[in-house]
């Protein structure tokens, strides 16, 4: 009995084995997909574990170890107010990855809304998809600093001018797919069904619109994080003391002649993250689009 | 085409329309008079009273709304207190090393584009290309600031080839002016580079199966004409798209860098007024920046539709 059970548990798992769901494997066989979500797992986990990895607060100043090289109680130096660099990368991780994610799902469900809206309703089209375009006009960090200058710098200001930003992009991609589904026949037939504007747009049509939109907001990810460094950077987004990536690299600037460790080390966080994004946006096209893989391969072979 | 381009123009004054309403709303949504910031923590109320009026600020918001913008169909973009003079020459005193970083950066950047793209396509699947789609897309990845923070550790800290920062105007000689702007130029073409060289490729990719090509390639034809007169020809519509596009990405790149690199353009000038909360001046600078990205982006479209009929045909929205 013991036996036959072993036997039968092994069967299974061989023809498990053999018949991985096909989505999973093409997840595992995905170089891009796979690499982009080492370093994106590699971020998050520095994010939540800040505090425990950090030798040192990100603010514990020590005035008599200033500008110190990168030694083995400072891994990557320390700063002008001889605050630890490493501690603070790992704080400025932290604040990236949270704002990154606040504007994103902020800016996705509210360009989710304007664009599935203005797909099914020809005047609100009419009247968002201008707003939209007029937001759009703007280059994106212009009109960040804009409103940044006029909210005053905080880091919710941030959020609400970078979601602001980002919220045309997320509507613009949503209402293009939503277009196509809403004359899919299906949709013609729930109308005939009497189901309600409200029924069609939340259960049949949001669905449809996934795939184009969670490519698109992995992109806005990496943008707004480069947005948001840049806007440190330029003394208009996280206010010091807290350490955000741009702000540190702002302070790298300052202190570039006798502190290589300031600039250089929170950079390649800055990459890591950027990179991940960005192949794991180039890699989720590829997973969600098979058809577009399965064309290539077969234009390679010719 | 005069009717594409009639079209196209109408479909700008919407667009035009909110861009003003978001600049104007900029100072309307501070905290605060605008009076009273200009005027500084010692003011009193009787004169932030008289400035507030002077600066139409007793009107109701919409009447200001449509002042404003009269004033500036007028050519009058509002006075900065704090340089001293109108915002629009304050602005145009500036423009010459944005302009002049622009150019050189959009230049660098296609030059490279084109050279790697097409390189990368002729030796598609090989590691040579593999290593220059994973550049482009490290390049795409490095925000401007850093690369251009990387390159002076290493071009003027280390090895002191060329300056730190600062910026000299052509007349001071064209040596030193190129010398200033080596490095603020690679920082600034770097990303356009990578996101052109990207396009390039996959445009020529989609090209070089078509039957034309075979067809030239049959009779005979060296591939370097191939690749020039026929296909590079045929896939550089979207690559202009991209060229168009990245306008932008210099622009706003360019604040940036100047802020880097220590160059009295633009984006410095925005950044300082940030600092003194000069709204006159960031309202005019964001407005006429914008203005002028809409503009080049409607020129490219434009070009498009002169180089493939069937975009202004296609046109009916």
């Amino acid at each position: 009995m013991n036996v036959n059970a072993q036997q039968n548990t092994e069967t299974i798992s061989v023809t498990a084995k053999k018949k991985r769901n096909p989505a999973v494997a093409r997840f595992f066989s995905n170089r891009l997909l796979v690499r982009g979500a080492i370093l994106i797992l590699l971020s998050i986990l520095i994010a939540v574990f800040a505090p425990l990895i950090s030798p040192f607060g990100s603010l514990q100043i020590d005035p008599a170890n200033r500008l110190a090289p990168p030694s083995s109680t400072h891994w990557f130096g320390t700063d002008n107010f001889g605050r630890d660099v490493f501690s603070r990368t790992m704080y400025g991780v932290r604040i990236s990855l949270m704002i990154g994610a606040a504007v994103t799902i902020i800016a996705t469900v509210l360009g989710l809304i304007v664009g599935l809206l203005s797909s099914y309703y020809k005047i609100l089209d009419y009247i968002l998809m201008r707003i939209c375009d007029g937001l759009f006009a703007f280059p994106s960090i212009l009109l960040a600093i804009a409103i940044m200058s006029a909210l005053g710098p905080k880091t919710s200001n941030v959020i609400i001018a970078l979601s602001l930003v980002f919220i045309p992009s997320i509507a613009r991609i949503v209402r293009s797919a939503a277009l196509v589904v809403k004359e899919k026949t299906f949709i013609e037939a729930l109308k005939a069904q009497g189901a309600s504007s409200l029924r069609i747009i939340c259960f049949h049509m949001a669905p449809n619109v996934l795939s184009p939109l969670i490519v698109q907001v992995t992109y806005v990810f990496a943008v707004t994080i480069l947005t948001e460094a840049s806007l440190s950077f330029l003394g208009a987004g996280i206010p010091a003391p807290t350490p955000s990536l741009g702000n540190m690299l702002y302070d790298g600037k300052l202190a570039i002649y006798n502190a290589w460790w300031m600039t250089v080390f929170p950079g390649v966080f800055i990459i890591l993250i950027v990179l991940g994004l960005n192949l794991f946006g180039d890699g989720l096209r590829d997973w969600l689009n098979p058809k577009n893989v399965m064309l290539k391969k077969r234009r390679k072979k010719r | 085409m005069g009717a594409y381009t009639l079209k196209r123009l109408f479909a700008l004054i919407p667009v035009l329309f909110i861009v003003s309403i978001v600049v104007f709303l900029i100072t309307r949504l501070t905290p605060g008079s605008p009076a009273a910031i200009i005027l500084g923590q010692g003011a009193s109320p009787e004169q932030i009273a008289a400035l507030s009026k002077e600066m139409g600020l007793d009107e109701p918001v919409v009447s200001q709304y449509f002042i404003w913008l009269s004033n500036i169909f007028h050519g009058d973009f509002g006075y900065s207190y704090f340089l001293n003079k109108p915002v629009l020459g304050a602005i145009w005193d500036n423009v010459g090393p944005t302009v002049s970083l622009a150019i050189l950066a959009q230049i660098f950047g296609v030059a490279f584009a084109l050279l790697f793209g097409i390189y990368a396509a002729k030796h598609k699947g090989t590691i040579r290309d593999e290593s220059i789609m994973g550049a482009s897309l490290l390049g795409i990845s490095i925000p401007s600031f850093l690369l251009g923070s990387f390159l002076i550790l290493l071009f003027a800290v280390q090895l002191r080839i060329f300056p730190v920062s600062g910026y000299v105007p052509l007349n001071a000689g064209l040596f030193e002016y190129l010398k200033y702007l080596v490095l603020p130029t690679i920082t600034l073409g770097a990303i356009q580079a990578a996101l052109i060289t990207r396009m390039t490729r996959s445009s020529l990719l989609d090209t070089i199966s078509e039957n034309f090509v075979k067809t030239a390639k049959a009779k005979g034809l060296n591939e370097r004409t191939i690749m020039l007169k026929h296909t590079l020809r045929v896939s550089f519509l979207p690559i202009l798209t991209v060229i168009g596009e990245s306008f932008a990405g210099l622009v706003t790149g360019a604040a940036v860098t100047e802020s880097l690199f220590n160059i009295p353009g633009l984006g410095q000038l925005i950044v300082s007024s940030i600092e003194r909360r000069d709204y006159a001046l960031i309202q005019g600078a964001v407005l006429l920046i914008t203005v002028a990205y809409v503009v080049i982006n409607l020129v490219v479209d434009l070009l498009y539709a002169v180089i493939d009929p069937r975009v202004r045909n296609s046109y009916h929205d």
